[in-house]
């Protein structure tokens, strides 16, 4: 008779974990799964861009046009991003810290440039600011042009990366609450203080997610910002629709030596991404973190 | 500092949480709000702290009406339920948030901040914790570090928020205790907000007993106890056994029954015959041999654990009634589960059935 105390033990340790052979399977798995659709896609963009030497990259990135995409490119990031801190911090705010008419109709529409495709994103606002569009024949008077210029790529690039910070910062600071706000307000602070030495840094970390985010989606947007460029070389081409532009005319060398400026960029967030995950790890468990000031 | 509150009400959307609401503090009291959820205690004191307006009447402090003043111009501590300590600064610049906010001009140097919260921390008993971040404190050091947080701006009275609503029963009582003797202490102006009735009995001046939005009573720890107001306040404070009844010719006729007690020194009620009965537990005494004024009943639980022992019996009409005795007197009568008893009333307070219902 097998001894009762061994066999429940036994039974707890095949519960617990898989045998040896399902485990290495499901790695495998996973791990070539990751390889083939994301590790082979990123070497062969390296690779092929540079396959003419770095001569040839460098000379790629020194063309006037390829400057002008990425000069263009930073522009919209630049203007677009911090507006949409601006806008996230206030409509979290205003949505997490007070009641009003509307509230769920705003949370709603924040989501909006989530849900709609990037080419309607951008055919808004040919219909709004083209031609033939509503503010159309106004722009033409006064002599302002929107649509295939730069002002319109920058309100398309605003427009899909609008949610970013407001969507990462929502639940943050509804899970926060608003006491620390009214203690500091109780203790005499002025709007101005209980933000900056309350909220700001109870939030830093998340924001600071959500401006990567926007900041990555500022730059590598495709579908709204062809709609609304016209693809006029050096001038509306940002550094996304001169990979398309490269790539249409066999030019595939500087096409993949460029896309992997993107590729780069690519990189660099999520390494940014994931030290600033951490860096909030530890803010968010102080008794692990080293004392002081 | 004296407080007046006079006729204040306010509304969250159709709920009424305050319906005119008058109550005066005097200067230096401790004074317990008390009421279930709902019953609008704290609302009342964040009206009070400014914390949020009220749609009608005024609040004035020593006389001065401050219902439209700010906030941070009231010059109030609040000490919040759950503590709502600044996560991302220590102890230290916790306790001295108060005081670095201050305009330039009034703002008090490096050095008298550090002696103004070196007293605090020795005041909460809580010194060489400064350089502590509040998630390496216990609950109980949260607290005193929030208490200590609320007075460093000197205020003119103390709020507090359920003060001990988070914390577990030992040291809920040993910091029960400690409050009421730094109030002492202090001398300061101070309500608090509590659902445990245990907690505002033993420590405040003065109970409020709030329900739905209204005050029911105020009156010293001993008057609410023993001179309840009204059925809400005797059930609320304390156990308490309720029987329907009806007052015929001087005796009182519990539940349908033919039983009849004459109460002696309970509120008679004139009008209506139908009158809803409360007594206390521990003020019904049970005994083995008939009585004229005893209703019989039959064991159905007894707990010897603690100071009483307590007693569930079931009375002719189908009541459970529940009944505390003292060790002594529960090992005379040596009762057994099912044996058979007469339930005999020391005090009971009779109120019209027409009156409330809870």
């Amino acid at each position: 008779m097998t001894n009762p105390t061994t066999s429940t033990a036994k039974l707890c340790t095949t519960r617990l974990t898989e045998p040896a052979w399902v485990r290495r399977v499901f790695i495998v798995i996973a791990l070539a799964f990751l390889a083939f659709f994301l590790l082979l896609p990123v070497l062969t963009v390296l690779l092929s861009g540079l396959n003419k030497g770095f001569g040839f990259y460098f000379k790629v990135m020194a063309e006037k046009d390829a400057w002008a995409a990425i000069k263009l490119t930073l522009l919209a990031a630049a203007i677009s991003v911090p507006l949409n801190v601006l806008f996230g911090l206030a409509s979290a705010w205003a949505i997490t810290k007070f009641d009003f008419w509307g509230k769920k109709a705003l949370l709603t529409l924040i989501d909006l440039p989530f849900t709609v495709s990037p080419v309607i994103s951008g055919l808004i606002f040919i219909l709004l600011f083209g031609a033939q569009g509503a503010f159309g024949p106004w722009l033409r008077e006064h002599d302002l042009k929107i649509i295939f210029a730069v002002p319109g790529i920058v309100l398309a690039t605003l427009f899909v990366t609008f949610p970013f910070v407001a969507r990462e910062l929502i639940p943050l600071m509804q899970a926060q609450g608003t006491e620390e706000e009214n203690a500091a307000v109780v203790l005499g602070a002025n709007g101005w203080q209980t933000f900056f030495k309350v909220t700001l840094p109870n939030i830093k970390w998340g924001l600071l997610y959500g401006v990567i985010l926007c900041n990555a989606r500022a730059m590598g947007e495709f579908g709204a910002v062809s709609v609304v460029s016209g693809h006029i070389r050096g001038l509306t081409n940002t550094i996304p629709l001169h990979v398309e532009i490269l790539y249409n005319e066999y030019q595939f060398t500087a096409a993949f030596a460029v896309a992997s400026l993107l590729m780069l960029l690519a990189l660099a967030t999520l390494a940014v991404k994931s030290w600033v995950e951490r860096q909030a790890k530890i803010a968010g468990s102080v008794e692990f973190a080293p004392k002081g000031h | 500092m004296s407080i007046d509150i006079q006729s204040i009400r306010k509304k969250f959307g159709t709920f009424e949480a305050l319906a005119r609401v008058d109550l005066k503090i005097g200067s230096g009291e401790l004074v317990a709000l008390l009421g279930p959820s709902g019953s609008g205690k704290t609302t009342l004191l964040r009206i009070i702290a400014g914390l949020e307006l009220a749609d009608e009447g005024q609040i004035l402090f020593r006389g001065d009406d401050i219902s439209k003043h700010n906030v941070k111009d009231r010059g109030v501590g609040f000490v919040f339920q759950h503590y709502a300590l600044f996560r991302h600064m220590t102890v230290y610049e916790n306790i001295a948030f108060g005081l670095k906010v201050r305009p330039r001009a009034v703002r008090p140097s490096k050095a008298a901040m550090d002696k103004k919260v070196a007293e605090l921390l020795s005041l909460i008993r809580l010194e060489g914790i400064a350089a502590r971040y509040p998630s390496q404190l216990s609950g109980g050091q949260r607290q005193r570090v929030a208490l200590a947080r609320a007075l460093a701006i000197e205020p003119r009275m103390l709020l507090l928020d359920e003060p001990f609503g988070a914390l577990d029963a030992k040291v809920r009582r040993e910091l029960r205790q400690w409050i009421r003797d730094l109030h002492d202490k202090l001398n300061m102006t101070s309500i608090f907000v509590t659902h445990d009735q245990e907690e505002a009995l033993e420590i405040a001046d003065r109970v409020v007993v709030m329900n739905a939005g209204r005050i029911e009573q105020i009156g010293t720890p001993e008057e609410v106890y023993h001179y309840p107001a009204n059925p809400f306040v005797y059930d609320f404070l304390g156990n308490v056994n309720f029987f329907h009844g009806r007052l015929e010719g001087g005796k009182l006729y519990l539940g349908d029954s033919n039983a009849s007690v004459s109460l002696h020194g309970a509120a008679h009620t004139a009008g209506s015959p139908a009158a809803k009965i409360y007594i206390r537990p521990h003020l019904l005494d049970l005994d083995h041999a008939a009585s004229p004024n005893a209703f019989k009943a039959k064991v159905k639980f007894f707990n010897a654990a603690g100071p009483f022992v307590r007693i569930e019996v079931l009375s002719e009409w189908g009541d459970t009634v529940r009944v505390e005795l003292t060790q002594e007197r529960f090992q005379i009568l040596n009762l057994r589960k099912d044996d058979d008893v007469y339930v005999t009333f020391k005090d009971a307070k009779v109120f019209p059935a027409s009156d409330y219902s809870i």
